[in-house]
């Protein structure tokens, strides 16, 4: 066979080849999916916090005179119940937490909203709290200390004593106490 | 890389969340607090008398006769202080023994320089109240507590002995024979007496 007929063959065949749309030519490629990790976020939150009831009552504010270091508490009834100045209000509350992550760390801070409704006792009564046993209003939490968690806290509330006088202003009134209990996260570094 | 890039890019852009610390607040419960209140009323007095001693032979007092009579009988005036506070507010009283007008100057006058008040808060012991050409004005304090809702008594008592100073009081102050009453304070000064109830503490049972 000629050579010039062997080319024209061997072109038409490989154009054939080429041009018959059979098969295409592609650098090699594969998928796989890698096993599955299950990812659960931790949680902050309260639980159900009973500070409304259970506060005791007893008169001994400093400066009463004579002093009543030894006075009796008494259950306050704040439907029958007045204060008087000297009074204080004592609770101790239990306030439940749940938090949970390896590496969750919060900050437990007490604080109180505006009394309502304004009274002539706005500015005269004082407060004072310790949470954990400390002197404060602020404490950590973390979740290394268990799920559920609960955190004591003391609220004290007190009509000083002061001195004799006969204006009226803080006779006669009606206000109320709310606390607010918040956790912030915090890194677990801090 | 530049198909890499791009599709990392598309889902840094997509920005649908937000992400943030956790955090959890909560009020608590609202707690009502009264505040109580500390008042102080003080009645209209009775008037009475109280014996001091019987009277001398010339001289008859019958009974129920009202006013002082010179070294036989006195004259007192109870008033009722009432304590209108609420609960937990016990106080103890203060009294301003105080007359607001000399109603016989003439009478004052010639009863003051022998005259003796006395006052008492409750179970405590008498004290003596001093006198001036205007009257009375003088403060007498019981560290006594009286309970909300209860009263105690303040009594003035006043009194002119038999004799003073070599003067018959009786004959001097009383010369009309078959008088029905003896001095009466009350026709002599205006007494209006004012309470102070200052708060004590709740003492334990």
């Amino acid at each position: 066979m000629r050579n010039a007929t062997k080319a024209v063959i061997a072109g038409v065949a490989g154009i054939a080849l080429l041009t018959g749309g059979a098969g295409s030519l592609a650098y090699w490629q594969q998928a796989q999916n890698g096993s599955q990790v299950a990812i659960t976020s931790g949680t902050l939150s309260f639980g159900a916090i009973a500070d409304g009831t259970g506060w005791t009552l007893q008169q001994n504010a400093a400066g009463v005179s004579p002093a009543q270091s030894n006075a009796s508490a008494v259950t306050y009834d704040p439907t029958t119940v007045k204060i008087v100045p000297g009074d204080t209000l004592t609770k101790t509350i239990s306030v439940p937490v749940s938090i949970t992550g390896t590496n969750n760390k919060a900050t437990f801070t007490l604080g109180q909203l505006t009394p309502t409704p304004a009274s002539g006792l706005d500015g005269v009564l004082t407060y004072a709290t310790k949470v954990n046993g400390t002197t404060g209003t602020t404490a950590t939490v973390l979740a290394s200390g268990g799920a559920s968690q609960t955190i004591p806290v003391q609220i004290v509330i007190t009509f000083p004593w002061g001195t004799a006088d006969s204006t009226v202003t803080t006779q006669g009134q009606t206000t109320s106490f709310q606390a607010t209990y918040t956790l912030t996260q915090v890194p677990i570094g801090n | 890389m530049a198909i890499t890039a791009a599709v990392l890019g598309a889902l840094l852009i997509g920005g649908v969340p937000s992400y943030a610390s956790f955090a959890s607040s909560v009020n608590g419960a609202q707690l009502r607090i009264l505040s109580g209140t500390l008042g102080a009323t003080i009645s209209a007095p009775s008037v009475g008398t109280a014996s001091i001693a019987t009277a001398p032979s010339r001289v008859v007092v019958r009974p129920g006769t009202p006013g002082m009579v010179p070294g036989v009988q006195s004259q007192t005036l109870t008033y009722t202080v009432t304590n209108t506070g609420s609960a937990r507010a016990p106080a103890s009283a203060s009294v301003r023994v105080l007359s607001t007008a000399v109603t016989d100057a003439a009478a004052w006058t010639a009863i003051r320089p022998s005259l003796q008040v006395t006052a008492r808060i409750g179970s405590d012991p008498a004290v003596a109240v001093a006198t001036t050409a205007t009257g009375i004005d003088a403060t007498v304090t019981s560290t006594a507590a009286i309970q909300a809702g209860a009263t105690t008594p303040v009594v003035l008592t006043f009194t002119l002995p038999a004799s003073s100073g070599g003067v018959d009081l009786l004959t001097a102050l009383l010369p009309s024979a078959g008088t029905s009453s003896g001095l009466s304070i009350r026709s002599i000064l205006a007494m209006q007496p004012q309470v102070t109830l200052t708060q004590v503490p709740v003492m334990a049972p």
